[in-house]
């Protein structure tokens, strides 16, 4: 286990987001819920690589291109989404209830990597001051992100894995009131999570070439003055 | 809600506006490129506080040989917490001591720790920090810093101190600083602590104020060095290094490309920076009549840069010519202030105006020097400085509101020519090598799929050209759910919006982006001068030079001690 900043969660999670094909605003999202979700000491980086280890190895996005469209359908202002991968439907659907908070829904048939979901929702909370209700009638579950105390207890006992067929909506909170994050604290990360993500990280680095090493800030220069 | 929640930009610091320069003008690469250290400058802002408080230092733990390897541990107090820069002093030979990211030994190695360390924590500490990148830390590590010595003039000093004299005038002021740092790393980087742990101490929750901090002590330390070994050399015959040397000199750095990305990728926090300047000198400007107190420091403050500008010699042939015209035109103004007094009404504004016209570099010298003359107008500015604000999509927003904002804010990326390979002829990239951050050639060099998104007119223009196909009654939600590529601008131009300051007005990828112009307007805010361009990718730069020493904040008046814009070199005297 190596114990590691948020700083350094946040940035080495987003440049394997990157490595892994993510546009950047994708990966900064998904990075800032890792950071969240191990602040709050929730292993989000063990999903983060889980989550990329599954998605095919594209590299690192190219400026703005290629970034795959959410499989989404629309019906008024419900979104309808049959396999929701959290950096793509899951940002979609999140930017979809922001916009029309208490009149906007979106339902969900499978959730894939439900733990870096839950973060995406807790940290657009956090950010816009507002509340996600996942809840499904038939199976008995509701879930609110973030919570009250967004912690590991919570994690252990309150989130569980979401049915099919699970609603998400959006509450602002009442004028006055604020969530408070959890502040960025260090976090353990085990070695061969760590390692990977620093391997998909690292695929973002231009490798070193005579040219760039020359041409590099400070070079060529004598320091001995 | 989305855009309900951004912060207004018709505020700053909870107060109305006053009438600013639009960012169509500040936020320009050559004018950002010719700021100058200023009284909101986070070193400034350090010292103010020092001052008020009257921190005095320690130095708990000297262990160094008669050469003056070993460590040292100095510690000052800041709002009732004790901090301690611990120094590791080793020796380096000459082929190894290079001012590049790339390096791997260096003169001397520091941390900043939170407390008092022990005998253990130095210990243990030892083995990390005089690796620097290669080390592993935790959060009672609050800095990472290394540097340098210049190598002939701290040899000068020494000896010079040792032989019971002080060191000769024109060498302290050809260089100005007895070592120089290479980074200084913060906010978790290698496990150091996050900026939130700072931001909850008192006196460290402004913009780099740990930083600065430590960049502070590596000064004190570099002064007790010189001391130490001269005295080591010369016994009883040598001298200490005058009060007026010690305060002339500062902690000289090497800057390069890693300080700019920052900027781009901060739009928030850098609005708040230039927005509190901006406001800064508004209010200055605003104020309706010149006290005398004001009229005679502007005279003192007006003269004492021109001297500072005389001393400031550089070898960069482009920054030398706008030296020698900013000097011309520093004594054109002092001229035409001795035969035409400033207007009864609105004076300031008068000063500023008579700048239009002139060179950048003179109108933003003038803009330090007007911020310098009303203080209670300024320093609380400093409070607004240290935004926790990140970009933020609006989603609600209407497509026809964002094209209104496209308008309204880059208009400036119809200057560049589309499919020009000069617009973008360059590319930002982290190197696999220490990962320094580098600027490549976009036709001649590999690596440009790992660019950083710092190619701003594309994506606008690209964004532009589907935006056109729209119904702009739509939302951008709706829009991103068929064009999720333009997610990443789009918050950024939602975000600049509320943020104007927040981006940099020029294309930097274009062949003719010169990224010294980017650290120059950082280093600014930090409070460096004397900006020595090595290249259009890096410069030298003094931090601290002029500023009090550890030993004048304990006893000297706030005021005084905060009097140090535009230093100047001790005047020439006898001996010790």
């Amino acid at each position: 286990m190596i114990c590691l900043s948020a700083n350094e969660i946040y940035h080495t999670a987003r440049k394997a987001a990157l490595g892994s094909g993510l546009a950047h605003d994708r990966a900064e999202d998904i990075a800032a819920a890792v950071s969240l979700l191990q602040s709050a000491g929730i292993s989000g980086c063990a999903c983060l690589c889980e989550m990329l280890s599954q998605m095919k190895d594209t590299g690192p996005a190219a400026g703005n291109q290629a970034v795959p469209r959410p499989h989404v359908h629309m019906k008024a202002d419900s979104l309808y989404v049959e396999n929701l991968r959290p950096a793509i439907e899951g940002v979609a659907i999140i930017d979809w209830l922001l916009a029309a908070p208490e009149t906007a829904m979106a339902e969900a048939g499978h959730i894939e990597h439900w733990l870096l979901f839950a973060g995406l929702l807790s940290a657009a909370g956090y950010r816009y001051n507002c509340q996600f209700s996942a809840s499904c009638e038939t199976a008995a579950f509701t879930l609110h992100l973030p919570p009250a105390a967004f912690d590991a207890a919570f994690a252990d006992s309150g989130l569980d894995r979401p049915p099919a067929g699970t609603r998400i909506t959006c509450s602002p909170l009442l004028s006055g009131s604020q969530l408070s994050a959890p502040v960025s604290c260090h976090s353990g990360v085990d070695d061969g999570v760590w390692a990977r993500l620093e391997d998909l990280a690292s695929l973002t680095y231009v490798p070193e070439t005579e040219m760039s090493r020359l041409s590099g800030a400070g070079a060529g220069l004598v320091d001995n003055d | 809600m989305a855009g309900a929640a951004q912060t207004g930009n018709r505020a700053c610091c909870g107060q109305e506006l006053p009438e600013l320069r639009p960012p169509e003008t500040v936020m320009r690469l050559s004018r950002l490129g010719a700021f100058f250290p200023h009284r909101l400058s986070f070193m400034r802002v350090l010292i103010r506080r020092l001052a008020g408080q009257r921190a005095a230092m320690t130095v708990p733990v000297c262990a160094l040989d008669k050469e003056g390897y070993g460590h040292v541990v100095l510690c000052l107090p800041l709002c009732g917490r004790i901090y301690s820069l611990i120094a590791y002093s080793r020796p380096l030979a000459d082929d190894e001591r290079t001012d590049r990211v790339i390096a791997t030994r260096w003169d001397a190695s520091f941390c900043l720790f939170d407390g008092i360390p022990d005998e253990d924590d130095i210990a243990q500490l030892g083995t990390q920090v005089t690796r620097q990148e290669a080390g592993r830390y935790d959060a009672r590590i609050l800095v990472l810093s290394r540097a340098n010595k210049s190598v002939r003039l701290f040899a000068s000093v020494v000896d010079a101190l040792a032989s019971g004299r002080q060191p000769d005038r024109h060498l302290l002021q050809q260089t100005g600083y007895l070592m120089r740092t290479t980074a200084v790393y913060g906010n978790g980087k290698f496990g150091i602590a996050d900026r939130d742990k700072l931001a909850a101490y008192d006196g460290l929750e402004g913009a780099f104020q740990a930083e600065m901090l430590c960049v502070f002590l590596i000064r004190e330390f570099t002064l007790f060095l010189a001391d130490y070994c001269a005295h080591k050399k010369g016994g009883d015959g040598a001298v200490r290094l005058s009060s007026e040397n010690r305060r002339y000199l500062g902690v000289g750095n090497s800057t390069g490309l890693g300080m700019a990305p920052f900027l781009v990728t901060h739009p928030c926090l850098l609005n708040s920076w230039i927005m509190a300047r901006e406001v800064a000198l508004a209010r200055v400007c605003a104020l309706p009549e010149a006290q005398a107190r004001q009229l005679e420091r502007l005279k003192i403050l007006l003269e004492r840069a021109r001297r500072h500008c005389d001393e400031w010699q550089v070898a960069d042939r482009l920054q030398m010519q706008r030296i020698l015209c900013l000097r011309a035109e520093l004594a054109t103004l002092a001229g035409d202030l001795d035969r035409n007094p400033l207007a009864a009404a609105l004076p300031f504004a008068d000063l500023q105006a008579r700048t239009a016209g002139c060179s950048a570099e003179l109108q933003e010298l003038v803009v330090s020097l007007l911020i310098e003359l009303a203080p209670e107008q300024v320093d609380a500015l400093a409070d607004c400085m240290a935004s926790p604000l990140v970009p933020r999509l609006d989603p609600s927003m209407r497509l026809s509101q964002l094209s209104a904002l496209l308008t309204e804010h880059y208009s400036w990326v119809d200057e560049n020519v589309p499919d020009d390979r000069d617009s973008d002829a360059q590319f930002w990239y982290v190197s696999a090598a220490k990962l320094e951050p580098r600027l490549g050639l976009r036709y001649e060099e590999p690596g440009a799929e790992c660019e950083m998104p710092f190619n701003i007119p594309a994506y606008i223009r690209a964004l532009q050209a589907r935006l056109v196909l729209c119904d702009e009654t739509q939302t951008v939600a709706s829009f991103l759910l068929a064009c999720p590529e333009h997610r990443h601008i789009i918050r950024r131009v939602q975000s600049i919006a509320f943020h104007p300051y927040g981006e940099i007005r020029d294309n930097l990828v274009a062949a003719s982006c010169r990224p010294i112009d980017l650290l120059r307007c950082k280093l600014s805010f930090f409070g460096a001068g004397k900006f020595d361009p090595k290249s259009d990718k890096w410069t030298r730069i003094t931090l601290y030079q002029g500023a009090p020493t550890a030993d004048q904040l304990a006893s000297g008046h706030v005021d005084d001690l905060d009097d140090w814009l535009f230093a100047l070199a001790p005047p020439a005297g006898p001996g010790p």
